[in-house]
């Protein structure tokens, strides 16, 4: 199911009230997030990344998505992601969890100290936030509304990654997803926190600046959900075809996240054989190389 | 009191942690609260690392206020040779700044294994605010190699760890800085290093551009 374009363009052009748009939005939005697909979570973690990404810029933080994936992917178990790649942890964290425990002590206390604030013992009154956001009505712009004012009054330090974050929990709740979308620091939010330097906190915005970022941003995450699961639709085309052991299991990693590594420990393959792997599946184009280097290559839909 | 309590505890399956009594409901208030600050700062001097706020919340009522119970004790330490401090998401003792040299003096070198030389401390200070970065990267900031036995030290230290490694031939490791880090040097969160926003500002944190634009660019200092 595509965006209408009446949808898109009155959108784009913010000629329709901002709530309206929204829910539009939303309703296309939750058809894509119900129906069984190939590419949910491989969608949901490459949104994270976008979402990452933004959370950096809006930090003073210098990495792009190229970078974050780097950090999350070049990270052997046991390390330190640094503070970027912990930032992108903590997105993949409401990807991750299911939408029942986002609202949980530990969940909220890993993504606090993830995202490199101070905990301050808020995660129990970060998850009341949330319940009581929830726990007013079926309104998800309302529920995230209520809990982005919270935090910004209370806690303003948390106002530029920690609280888009508990926007989009609350809203997958609302919608009764079981997992998740990041979508509050996705949408069209590049182009204009570039424009203008360093994030500042729209504290006098109304109510409008959420639904209008959940408008865009719904947008922008359908269109993506089509893409990936046109891509997704091709390599399950071309998975029969592939001979290589292990194969299949690869295709299922593709499916499932935002890309991984060439060298990726996969203990039934040769990394010689993951290579011809990769090559084959790119000339069939099934995946795409997405770090452009020669070598610590990166593979996903 | 104890024993009705200990054999409710045998009788009660549910519990198997020893009952210990965190609401003091039997004391008078003004008393119930020097407990509470009693307990708090014990468990602080007990504790090696920075005590969180999570760790002393078990061992005071559940309305109690610890910023309150904090300040309280703090106000108690005003005029003693030490006082609570608030670091690494936590709270310590530390003796006053002013009385480093006493220290010192009274224990000779002891502090030899994590004292820094001026440029070991810029360079640790230089992983702060590039992390993660490599010993490559760090030796073209300073336009002379950093070698490994600094970067050894200050690992040992247990100042900085290994991040992820660099998509270059070889794959280095970076380096990132750790908890201890910002305990030892006194900051919460790394965005408490000291001109983080001003050198944010001025774009100066993209160590990419750093190196491009002005290589040994910390050369001189």
């Amino acid at each position: 199911m595509r965006i209408p374009d009446w949808l898109r363009l009155a959108i784009q052009a913010s000629e329709l009230d901002a709530t309206f748009a929204a829910g539009a939005a939303f309703a296309v939005l939750d058809a894509h997030v119900r129906e069984t697909r190939f590419s949910a979570q491989a969608w949901r973690y490459r949104l994270a990344l976008g979402a990452a990404a933004t959370a950096c810029r809006k930090t003073g933080r210098p990495e792009d998505e190229a970078a974050l994936r780097d950090a999350f992917l070049l990270t052997r178990t046991g390390d330190d992601a640094g503070p970027a790649g912990r930032m992108l942890l903590g997105w993949r964290l409401l990807v991750s969890t299911p939408v029942d425990e986002l609202a949980s002590e530990d969940t909220l206390g890993s993504l606090i100290e993830m995202c490199g604030y101070r905990l301050d013992g808020r995660a129990s009154d970060l998850g009341d936030l949330m319940k009581e956001a929830t726990g007013i009505g079926q309104n998800p712009l309302a529920a995230a509304e209520r809990v982005y004012r919270s935090v910004q009054r209370l806690w303003p330090e948390y106002e530029a990654v920690i609280a888009p974050w508990l926007c989009d929990a609350v809203v997958a709740r609302v919608l009764g997803w079981s997992r998740a979308v990041p979508l509050f620091l996705i949408a069209g939010s590049a182009r204009r926190d570039r424009a203008q330097g360093s994030y500042k906190p729209d504290r006098g915005a109304d109510g409008s600046m959420i639904a209008s970022r959940y408008a865009c941003a719904a947008l922008e995450a359908v269109d993506r959900a089509i893409l990936l699961e046109r891509r997704a639709t091709r390599l399950l085309q071309v998975a029969p075809k592939l001979r290589a052991k292990g194969a299949q299991g690869i295709v299922q990693t593709l499916l499932a996240d935002d890309a991984l590594m060439a060298s990726h420990a996969f203990s039934n393959m040769s990394d010689r054989g993951l290579r011809r792997l990769f090559a084959r599946l790119v000339s069939l184009g099934a995946v795409r190389e997405l770090s452009g280097r020669d070598s610590f290559r990166i593979y996903g839909l | 009191m104890m024993s009705a309590q200990t054999g409710k505890q045998k009788n009660g399956a549910e519990t198997n942690a020893p009952l210990f009594d965190r609401e003091l409901e039997h004391l008078p208030q003004a008393l119930r609260w020097r407990e509470w600050m009693a307990r708090v700062e014990a468990v602080i001097f007990a504790a090696r690392e920075p005590v969180t706020r999570e760790t002393l919340a078990q061992v005071v009522g559940r309305g109690c206020n610890l910023d309150l119970i904090i300040e309280d004790i703090s106000a108690e330490l005003t005029d003693r040779p030490y006082e609570l401090v608030r670091v690494a998401g936590g709270w310590q003792h530390r003796t006053r700044p002013s009385l480093a040299d006493a220290i010192r003096t009274a224990f000779g070198i002891v502090e030899t294994g994590e004292s820094l030389s001026e440029a070991e401390a810029l360079v640790l200070m230089s992983i702060g605010y590039f992390q993660p970065i490599t010993r490559a990267e760090l030796s073209s900031f300073f336009a002379r190699e950093v070698s490994r036995d600094l970067i050894g030290k200050l690992r040992r230290a247990g100042f900085i760890a290994s991040g992820p490694r660099s998509p270059q031939p070889g794959a280095p490791y970076t380096y990132v800085t750790t908890p201890a880090f910002l305990a030892h040097f006194g900051f919460e969160t790394l965005r408490d290093l000291p001109d983080f926003d001003m050198l944010e500002d001025a774009g100066l944190l993209n160590k990419e551009r750093l190196l491009e634009d002005i290589p040994g660019a910390m050369g001189r200092l």
